[in-house]
């Protein structure tokens, strides 16, 4: 092994739980229950400098979540069924449960686009990762992170709005 | 690109704060003349409030229960470890070892000085000279103008080999018959100078090389009492350039080659 265990222990801190929640969002909880330890196990394994910790990790978890994506295709996420209880309850019910209606409406479209324009769009709003992070993380241009983003959002727009997914994102 | 896709472009870039001042007033002018953009705008601001805010899937309890599990399969790594990494600098010496070997097995050993380690007389027309290591068969060269079928004579230290005469004050007994000279005979070696080689008892030789062996080949057979020496210099160098560093001479005394070391150059 490389790190020693207070190493490991630092890392693990700062980055676990938000890298988790995006491979949980990318292949589902229970995927990433076991794909989440392949990352930090490989890190364990490789002697990566610390100020390259975070793009690494991240890199790791997006490729091994589209591999695993690819081969099993079908993939179910049942975020809607974890959103707890809007905080606005107590105060006016009705637009708590149209928000939570929303966000399950909105959890349920997004989980049906392919996970590498949910990458995209989970990394710059969900992790605030600059483009050019986004940009080492995925493997593309900036150029190319600037352009799927923006038919990632126009897709994920009118799959709101019509209810239909199924959209060629790519052909926009 | 239609003209409102381009505003569509610029909105998702301005909603990661990636526009220009000059962009973002242009866009913030068209939105104010344009309601689908607007909505677009909106739409676009939605998703990444919610992206931003909705709760998290992995909670503290999965991360803990995750973070279990790594540490006991590194520990199980960490138990067997691999006997590669363990014995790894042990194999690369046993690697470097046996590449040492081997190279020196087949160039054989640079950094020794050469030297001649053996001799023998075969089958009494030809001497075997084993040196220690690959020589430079250049320093040991045929002096110009000499004949191809006479002798062949290294350099001008190696002596042509003659039977029954001395350099210089054996004049007296060159032109003695060999036979008369058979107990107490001494061949001994002439500069080539001398032009000995139609000398009677001359026997002309040639030489050859077989890797590290020298063959001196006799034209015709030793007489069994043959006694002569011939002299191997000390600039004789091997294939690195390394020379001998002292004179050897090569005792050839009625059928038995000995290898004799004078003193440093």
């Amino acid at each position: 092994m490389s790190l020693t265990p207070d190493e490991f222990e630092s890392v693990y801190t700062a980055y676990a739980h938000s890298l988790i929640n995006f491979m949980a969002r990318l292949v589902g909880r229970d995927e990433a229950y076991d794909l989440s330890q392949e990352v930090f196990l490989r890190f364990y394994s490789a002697k990566i400098p610390d100020r390259k910790v975070k793009p690494w990790l991240y890199q790791v978890a997006y490729r091994i979540c589209i591999d695993h994506w690819r081969k099993k295709k079908t993939v179910r996420i049942n975020t809607f069924d974890q959103i707890p209880e809007s905080g606005s309850a107590a105060v006016d019910p009705e637009a708590a449960y149209l928000d939570k209606e929303f966000t399950a409406h909105f959890a349920r479209v997004f989980n049906g686009m392919p996970p590498e324009y949910r990458a995209l769009l989970l990394l710059r709003s969900e992790n605030r990762a600059s483009y050019r992070e986004i940009a080492a993380i995925t493997g593309l241009s900036l150029e190319s992170v600037r352009s799927r983003l923006y038919r990632a959002r126009m897709a994920l727009h009118r799959a709101l709005i019509t209810g239909k997914q199924g959209e060629n994102i790519d052909q926009m | 690109m239609t003209k409102c896709k381009r505003w569509e472009y610029l909105i998702s870039l301005s909603i990661d704060g990636e526009l220009n001042n000059s962009d973002q007033k242009r866009l913030s002018r068209h939105l104010s003349g344009c309601a689908d953009c607007r909505r677009i705008q909106e739409s676009m601001q939605n998703m990444a409030d919610v992206l931003g805010t909705w709760p998290a899937i992995a909670d503290a309890e999965m991360v803990g229960r995750i973070k279990s599990d790594i540490l006991k399969k590194a520990g199980k790594i960490r138990k067997r470890p691999s006997a590669v990494r363990t014995f790894m600098p042990a194999y690369v010496a046993a690697s470097i070892l046996v590449l040492f070997v081997a190279v020196n097995l087949w160039l054989g050993p640079f950094w020794l000085r050469p030297a001649p380690i053996r001799a023998g007389l075969l089958q009494n027309d030809r001497i075997e000279l084993v040196f220690n290591k690959p020589m430079d068969k250049e320093t040991l060269q045929l002096p110009e103008g000499k004949d191809a079928n006479a002798a062949n004579v290294a350099n001008a230290d190696m002596k042509t080999l003659f039977a029954g005469s001395a350099c210089g004050t054996c004049k007296k007994e060159a032109s003695a018959p060999l036979k008369q000279k058979q107990q107490s005979r001494e061949y001994t070696p002439y500069s080539p100078s001398h032009a000995l080689e139609n000398q009677p008892g001359h026997i002309p030789y040639t030489l050859t090389w077989r890797g590290n062996t020298l063959l001196v080949l006799f034209a015709r057979r030793l007489p069994a009492d043959a006694r002569f020496t011939f002299i191997i210099p000390a600039t004789v160098k091997d294939r690195w350039g390394n020379d001998l560093g002292r004179t050897y001479l090569v005792v050839v005394d009625h059928g038995q080659v000995s290898i004799k070391k004078t003193s440093a150059r």
